[in-house]
């Protein structure tokens, strides 16, 4: 029984939680690593399932200790070229593809280079739609930190965008 | 929609007072072929969020997974119990990466074993050495060098090859076996 809710209901997020793992570590073959270490540390606790509130939020705060004690036991390095995603837009001219790539690659550098705080929530919110508490939650951190973590983190990307176009400002 | 609205919301966005549901507005709109050129240059920001949300782990991590839960629970039903960390198992790892390192280290030693011992007859008839040898019973190794200085050379530099590319894979293997070794020590430390 216990295996086929962890089937259904946990192992989904494997996902979710590689891509947490990786914007923690920028290391994919480490992130796979913390993934699988976090599923068996959630599979050893499965008496508990019935008394965790947000399963969600518990996997990924999990996910986040597992990789935190990883960059105590290392420094970090920074993610590769080959880590990169190859982005790209179907309906437009290689000229604008280009110039399209080029803006993509500098907000990921942008996002890579903000404080880590900053980068996580920002990640918990648009990558996954995390709402504010949930955040807090995951990231042990107040409601306030994460409002202003989210502000400062997304004014920075800002900042980029409206410094390659002065005049569209909005 | 119209701009108004949108860049109503989007001044919300950026002073981090949108809801989800808002947000998700915004994305829809920025995902549109055609939109409002002054907002033009914010597409990139929901397309950099959306290509990211699309990021995946390898294909095998959900087998390695159900492997690792499945060797944790006969290591507690022999050992003890699941939270205890001296019995968990260890991470188990793609071997994709170390594959492909064997692989190029096995082509690079059949290359440069294949060029050193060409037979003689594959050089003087023109024919590759398979023919020759399907043509003749007696296939047999010869020198291909006359000067024994250039055969020494010859030799000197493929045993070079081949040492500087199985040096390559022992830091590769060193590394991985390193890798291993930190993620057990981190287990055993939880």
């Amino acid at each position: 029984m216990s295996l086929e809710v962890f089937k259904q209901g946990i192992l989904p997020m494997k996902d979710k939680l590689f891509r947490f793992a990786f914007r923690l570590l920028r290391n994919v073959e480490e992130a796979e690593d913390v993934v699988q270490d976090a599923m068996v540390k959630i599979w050893s606790k499965r008496e508990e399932w019935e008394k965790w509130q947000n399963m969600e939020g518990y996997c990924m705060t999990i996910t986040r200790h597992i990789c935190l004690d990883r960059l105590r036991n290392r420094r970090m390095a920074p993610m590769s070229e080959d880590n990169a995603l190859n982005i790209s837009s179907s309906e437009k001219d290689p000229e604008e593809k280009m110039m399209d790539r080029e803006m993509l690659n500098r907000i990921r550098r942008c996002m890579n280079t903000l404080p880590a705080p900053q980068q996580w929530v920002i990640h918990l919110r648009e990558m996954e739609g995390f709402s504010y508490n949930e955040i807090a939650g995951i990231l042990e951190m107040s409601l306030e930190q994460v409002k202003v973590n989210l502000f400062r983190g997304r004014n920075a990307i800002k900042k980029l965008i409206n410094k390659e176009e002065p005049s569209w400002n909005t | 929609m119209e701009y108004v609205t949108i860049a109503a919301l989007l001044e919300k966005y950026w002073q981090a007072e949108t809801t989800l549901d808002e947000e998700q507005v915004l994305a829809d709109y920025f995902r549109q072929p055609s939109i409002d050129i002054r907002l033009e240059p914010y597409r990139n920001v929901f397309g950099y969020f959306e290509e990211e949300s699309k990021v995946r782990p390898g294909k095998d991590l959900e087998s390695r997974i159900l492997r690792s839960i499945l060797a944790a629970d006969q290591a507690a039903a022999t050992t003890g119990s699941p939270d205890d960390p001296g019995h968990r198992p260890a991470i188990i790892r793609s071997l994709a990466p170390a594959i492909k390192w064997y692989a190029a280290a096995a082509v690079v030693l059949c290359i440069t074993l294949f060029s050193v011992y060409q037979p003689v007859g594959n050089r003087s008839s023109g024919l590759p050495a398979p023919l020759l040898a399907a043509a003749s019973d007696t296939y047999v190794i010869k020198d291909t060098y006359d000067d024994p200085k250039q055969a020494l050379a010859a030799i000197q530099k493929a045993l070079l090859t081949v040492s500087v590319n199985m040096n390559k894979e022992r830091d590769v293997t060193g590394k991985q076996m390193h890798k291993m070794s930190d993620a057990w020590r981190t287990a055993m430390t939880n």
